[in-house]
């Protein structure tokens, strides 16, 4: 009779050992693929400019970019600009998203407020923030200010629709039984409507943040004196393309990075939904 | 109505002679739908009214405990709802509603979404937790069976307009299980009398109103 059970045991461990190493091949295959690809896309980029089929003045090169982020990162300056990239588009993140939650949760409380707003929180966000960026500068100056401005005004409009749709689509059941079982209006905003929202708030920041670094690069590349975008204005003002691109990929990684950092959080915070098997 | 949700459109409503005016917290509420907060824990679901009351943490952890082991989950405390099966969401939703202590039980189909077998083991796990202090418990089922072996009265509702249309007095002995063995011949005379009031609602609710 006991023996059963410790088989059954047995058999499930087995079968999730048999999974998990599936698993671990899969993803062994996977990157193994992506490297291919990787390989690849260099591979005919270097190809391409060093048998002299197209100039590399104007496309640069994977070698020429490598030993330039070589050489960049070994003198220094380039720490600055990522520095001041980054602290613009933290500040317009930050200020962004705390408004925008803010705002998204006052909309929910307030149907009227969301009634009289809505056309307007339309057409600001429909109208490319990005077009503001000259106006801003008049206003800010071309230093930091108008920087994290621009992060700000694309930000906070993401983070406003997504916890205002958050907070509306809330489980109705959930809010009639903290009701039944005597929440206040406080209570049930913060005990059911915020945690609820949570997954919407989550998809917010992390498309907030991607546009936040954006805000902060173009603002960058119309005027200043310092960050990533205005490395990169700055290069291709002088034809280094090879500088160009090296920026990019800096960006690049930069936003991989911190999306990547953003996941870890949501997924320490978000532990109760369900685990699809597989993911 | 009778928790405060809605208010009566005629007529008024009284529970122990006191009108209901607003939400009742001395009223106990179960879905058929568990309604269980996702993100919370079965012990933090459980705990969720009388934290709501703001009572100290320790209290309501141990009352949510005890609850957990009366409803047979000790074990479970931790786990998501997404992580339990649908009859052990529907356990936790009982614990949640027994945990502040109610006066009057108010249960909408609370094992209807249940599987056959799972609702016969709940059905009799709910009888033998309300053998305990007897507390009056309004319960609106669909099934019959459950209604005649669970009740002490029966009211049949009639279709459109749902109005009280018979009233039956269940004389079964208790303590009853659903499980321990069949009824005798009483509870199929009145299974025969109900059905028939019911069979005509039946039919009535499934053509167009007049």
């Amino acid at each position: 009779m006991s023996a059963i059970p410790r088989d059954a045991a047995a058999v499930e461990a087995g079968a999730r050992d048999r999974r998990r190493r599936a698993r671990r091949q899969e993803q062994l295959w996977t990157n193994g693929w992506r490297l291919v690809v990787l390989v690849l896309i260099a591979g005919t980029w270097e190809g391409a400019t060093g048998s002299g089929l197209v100039n590399p003045f104007w496309v640069s090169s994977p070698s020429l970019i490598v030993v330039d982020l070589w050489k960049q990162f070994s003198l220094g300056a380039v720490y600055l600009h990522i520095g001041v990239t980054l602290y613009e588009a933290f500040l317009g993140f930050v200020t962004g998203a705390v408004a925008g939650i803010l705002g998204g949760f006052a909309l929910a409380r307030w149907d009227r407020l969301a009634r009289i707003f809505d056309p307007y929180v339309t057409a600001l966000n429909s109208l490319p923030r990005v077009a503001l960026a000259p106006l801003f500068i008049l206003w800010f100056g071309i230093g930091l200010t108008s920087k994290v401005v621009l992060a700000f005004s694309l930000v906070v409009f993401i983070l406003l629709v997504n916890t205002h749709a958050g907070a509306r689509n809330v489980d109705q059941d959930l809010v009639i039984i903290a009701r039944l079982l005597g929440a206040t209006r406080r209570q049930l905003t913060l005990k059911v409507i915020l945690p609820s929202s949570i997954p919407w708030i989550f998809a917010g920041l992390r498309l907030g943040l991607a546009y936040a670094l954006i805000g902060a690069v173009v603002g960058e590349v119309i005027v200043a004196q310092a960050g990533l975008g205005f490395l990169i204005a700055h290069y291709a003002g002088v034809f280094n393309t090879t500088g160009v691109f090296s920026a990019l990929i800096i960006l690049m990684v930069i936003a991989m990075l911190l999306n990547e950092l953003m996941k870890a959080a949501e997924k320490k915070l978000l532990r109760w939904r369900p685990q699809i098997p597989g993911l | 109505m009778v928790s405060g949700l809605f208010t009566p459109a005629t007529g008024r409503i009284t529970v122990d002679g006191a009108p209901v005016t607003g939400i009742n917290p001395r009223i106990g509420y179960m879905f058929a739908r568990d309604a269980l907060l996702p993100w919370r824990t079965t012990l933090a679901n459980v705990a969720f009214g009388l934290e709501l009351q703001q009572q100290p943490l320790d209290r309501r952890e141990a009352r949510a405990r005890d609850l957990l082991r009366v409803t047979g989950l000790g074990g479970f405390e931790g786990s998501y709802p997404s992580q339990l099966s649908q009859g052990m969401r529907q356990r936790v939703s009982l614990a949640r509603t027994l945990a502040t202590n109610p006066d009057v039980l108010l249960m909408d189909e609370p094992f209807g979404a249940l599987d056959a077998q799972t609702k016969l083991v709940l059905e009799d796990e709910f009888l033998r937790i309300w053998e305990r202090d007897r507390k009056t418990v309004i319960f609106v089922t669909h099934d019959l069976f459950e209604a005649i072996a669970m009740a002490d009265r029966v009211a049949v509702f009639s279709a459109r307009p749902g109005r009280i249309k018979s009233l039956v007095a269940i004389d079964l002995p208790r303590p009853r299980s659903v499980t321990g063995g069949r009824f005798g011949p009483h509870f199929q005379e009145l299974y025969d009398r109900l059905w028939d009031d019911l069979r005509y609602e039946v039919v009535a609710a499934g053509s167009p109103p007049s």
